[in-house]
This record gives structure tokens, sequence and C-alpha cells, in this order.
């Protein structure tokens, strides 16, 4: 018997990628001829204003919506090859724990859909590292955004996907917890062969968290900037106060246009 | 005052007691107005007159009773398969909905006393037209809870059962558990009245009895 082919970080490619949605007063263009690559075990993180096409350009990655124009490869083959293993996770911005299961249940569940062996220790360890020990049973009723959240990314790594795409995971919770998940759970998966595309609206969390922040312009949207991070792994909340952290955020809200001054709305 | 607070309290019978004395206080009022007002004019029967005749025709009554409550079950048993069919079918092809809702409802409409004729030279002489009539009762009232229930499934969650490359049954089949259970039970007992009263008249003597027995 060989032995099992040893898990690499999957090679993500978009070239002239466009979609255009349909609408009765004509098409709706969201994405203009996105290049892009993304760091094969790295994490790259989509910025840009609201209306851009950030999660669109996920939604294709993952393969929830078909582009209008261009191709998306992973490791040199359409991203379905991928899907159909169960190697893609997607965390959404609403946590998407089905009501009526239990924390433990909710993780397993992403088992069943990969058509993998349950894998009851593996669930068990995995709800310890996102710090959601004694809560197995529970109902996601029964828990706070967060800890839903918690249990969203412990669902996405129990299969260990190749690819992790993060639709603003953290975009629904409060800015304290956002700023504890920002530092405890990237860790976890970090160190593994994925490779990771976060979408956010916050600046200061995709520097922290990426090794690469795409800038995108409003719709259509387009790649208008591309900003190395380099700050040392693994981040503390220590690098959040460094002249390096608030230079690359100051350099992303600059490209983004945050801080310009604009004319006050005439009522 | 202060002698009214430290009175005993008055006991107040609970609520088990209270129905059964407002049932007991119903019959007899019906007994005394059926012996009384309506005495003669043969418009109600006495409650105790009720209870006597089934008594004497027990075996024709029990009869009876058992062949209807069988039919019955056997139409929602039908009723409520049919509609989860269609159910499933729509959420496969949405694109039918609007077609399977419309002839659910045109069929639903049909007035029993036209359909019993039909069904009755279609099955012969059989329990056949009696459990139809029952099931033609039961799906549609099934049928439109079961859609709500899959249409108020939440886009992530099917997103999420895609993002994993299964297909559209499988994310109806996954995750629309929770949305439709709420809609669908409620539904599934809704009809059981109209279903044991239709069945009641289909098998009652007169002119539906000519085509339903």
């Amino acid at each position: 018997m060989s032995p099992p082919a040893e898990r690499t970080a999957p090679q993500v490619a978009c070239a002239g990628v466009t979609k255009t949605f349909d609408g009765r007063g004509g098409g709706v263009q969201a994405l203009a001829g996105i290049d892009l690559v993304l760091r094969p075990g790295g994490l790259t993180a989509l910025v840009g204003p609201s209306g851009c096409g950030k999660s669109t350009l996920l939604r294709i990655i993952a393969g929830l919506e078909q582009p209008s124009g261009g191709s998306v490869l992973v490791d040199g083959a359409a991203p379905g090859a991928l899907r159909a293993r169960g190697e893609i996770a997607v965390a959404f911005q609403d946590a998407s724990l089905l009501p009526w299961r239990t924390v433990e249940a909710n993780v397993a569940l992403a088992l069943r859909l990969a058509r993998r062996p349950s894998a009851p220790e593996k669930v068990a360890r995995l709800i310890r590292t996102v710090g959601l020990e004694g809560f197995e049973s529970a109902r996601p009723a029964q828990l706070s955004g967060g800890m839903r959240q918690r249990a969203a990314i412990a669902r996405c790594l129990v299969t260990e996907p190749r690819l992790l795409l993060l639709d603003e995971p953290f975009g629904a919770v409060d800015e304290l917890t956002r700023r504890r998940l920002n530092l405890e759970l990237p860790p976890i998966w970090q160190g593994s062969p994925t490779t990771a595309l976060l979408v956010t609206h916050s600046i200061p969390e995709a520097v922290l968290l990426a090794d690469e922040v795409i800038v995108m312009s409003a719709r259509p949207g387009r790649i208008a900037a591309r900003v190395s991070v380099d700050i040392e792994r693994p981040r503390r909340a220590r690098h959040l106060h460094t002249a390096e952290f608030h230079a690359l955020v100051d350099q992303v809200g600059d490209l983004l246009g945050v801080d310009r001054d604009t004319e006050p709305v005439a009522v | 005052m202060r002698g009214d607070v430290l009175a005993p309290p008055v006991p107040v019978p609970g609520p088990v007691v209270r129905t059964v004395l407002g049932w007991a206080g119903v019959v007899v009022l019906w007994e005394v107005v059926a012996r009384t007002a309506l005495a003669g004019t043969r418009l109600i029967g006495t409650p105790t007159a009720m209870v006597a005749a089934a008594v004497e025709h027990a075996p024709l009554y029990g009869r009876a009773l058992g062949v209807t409550l069988g039919e019955a079950a056997w139409g929602f048993l039908w009723g409520n398969l049919a509609a989860v069919l269609l159910a499933g079918l729509v959420a496969v092809l949405p694109f039918l909905e609007r077609m399977v809702l419309r002839v659910a409802l045109v069929v639903f409409c049909l007035p029993l006393v036209a359909l019993g004729p039909i069904l009755r030279v279609v099955f012969g002489f059989s329990d056949g037209p009696q459990i139809t009539l029952a099931a033609l009762a039961v799906y549609y009232t099934t049928l439109v809870p079961l859609l709500v229930g899959l249409r108020a499934v939440p886009a992530v969650w099917t997103d999420l059962v895609a993002s994993y490359g299964r297909g559209r049954s499988s994310r109806w089949c996954g995750c629309a558990r929770g949305p439709r259970c709420p809609t669908w039970r409620p539904g599934c007992r809704s009809p059981s009245r109209r279903r044991s009263s239709g069945r009641w008249s289909a098998s009652s003597p007169g002119p539906s009895a000519a085509w339903a027995s």
C-alpha cells in the first residue's frame, strides 16, 4: 500500500474573473477583470468598500456562484473537484449553525456533508481547541454570538480543509469579542497546509490576520492594490500597538480613501 | 377589614374539576331543554336516549366506527405521503411550484359530492373512494405549510451544504428539517377534523352513502 499523499496547500488562481448579475434595468456588473493568486498556505484578506464584490469573489472561488467570465482554478482544476472532496470550507458572517442540533452535532455535520467517517474524538478536540469545552450539548440559542462563531470555525476545521474561505466571520460580534477571536482562532489553522481567504470590512483585522491584503475598488470591483504584511507570526495583542502595524493600517486606509476629507452633504 | 384578611381562603376547585363540572352542566342543560322546551319537536334527542341507543346497538356502532376510523387513517397516511412527495418535488424543481400548487388547489376544492361517483366508477366496490376522499381532505393543508417551511430555510444554510459539494436534494433534506417542522406538524393536525367530519358524512345514511358505501 502506497503511503498517503502529503497534503499541500492549494494554489488558487483567478484569471479575468467578471460577474454580472441580471436585473430588470439591465445587468449589474459586480466584478471586472479580477486577476488574483492566493498565497499557498497563507491568508489573503480582501478589503474594499461595501458592494465592491468581495463576497461575490469569495462565493465564486467557493463554487457557490458561477463567474460570468474568466476562470478560477484550484491546483490547476475547477474548484468543484476540491469541493466534492470536502476540502473547501466556508465560514459565513452568520454562524449558520442548525438550531435543532447541539454544538457537537453541528461540528460533526461538516464530516457528514463531506462524506467523511464520523470522528467523535476529533470533534471533541476541536470543540476544546476553540474554547467551547462544556458546551458540547448546548444548542446554538444557548450560546453567545462569539461562541456560535467559535462553533462555526470548529465546523469549518473538522474536515481539515485545504482551502478555507472566511466571509466576514467575525462581522456579527461585538468589538471586544472580535478582537479576542482574531487573536485566538487563526493560530488553530495556521501552520496546517491551508490556503485561506478572508473577506472583511475591518482594516485592522485584515492587517492582523493576513499575509497579504488585497484592496478592491468600488463597483465594479477591481483589484486596486496589494499590500504585503510582513509582521512576524504568531501575532499577539502586542502587535496591535506597534508602529509597523499602524503604518500598514494607515497604508490600507489611504488606499481605500477612508480618511479623505469630504464635503458635508447639503440638506 | 382586618377580619377579611385573616379569614381562611375559600377553596377553589382545580382546572380538571372545573372542566368536568362545566361539561356536566352542559349535558344537564341539554337534557332539560330537550325534555321541556323542545319536547315532542323531534329536533334533538336527549343525551340519555342517545346513550341508551348506543348501548342497545353497540355491535353496529362499533363496527361502523372501526371501519370509518380505519379508512380515515389510511386516507390520512396517503394524503400526507402525497403532500410530502409533492413538496419534495417542488423543493428539487422550484419552477414546478406554481403548477403543483394550482393543480393541488383545484383538486382540493372539487366538491366531494361530485368526486364520489367518479371515484366509485374508478375503484368499483371497495374502500378506495372513502380512502381517496379522506386523503384529498388532508393533503392540501399539509402541502402548503410544508412548502412554507421549506421556503423558510435561510439561504446561508443551503450555501453551507452546497459548499461541501452537495446537491439540491441534500440541501433540502439536510437543513430543512427545522423550519419545516413547526409549520408541517400543525398542518398535519388541522385537516384531521375536516377529515373526520368528511368521513362521518360519507358513512352516514343518506344520498352520499349511495356512492360512498
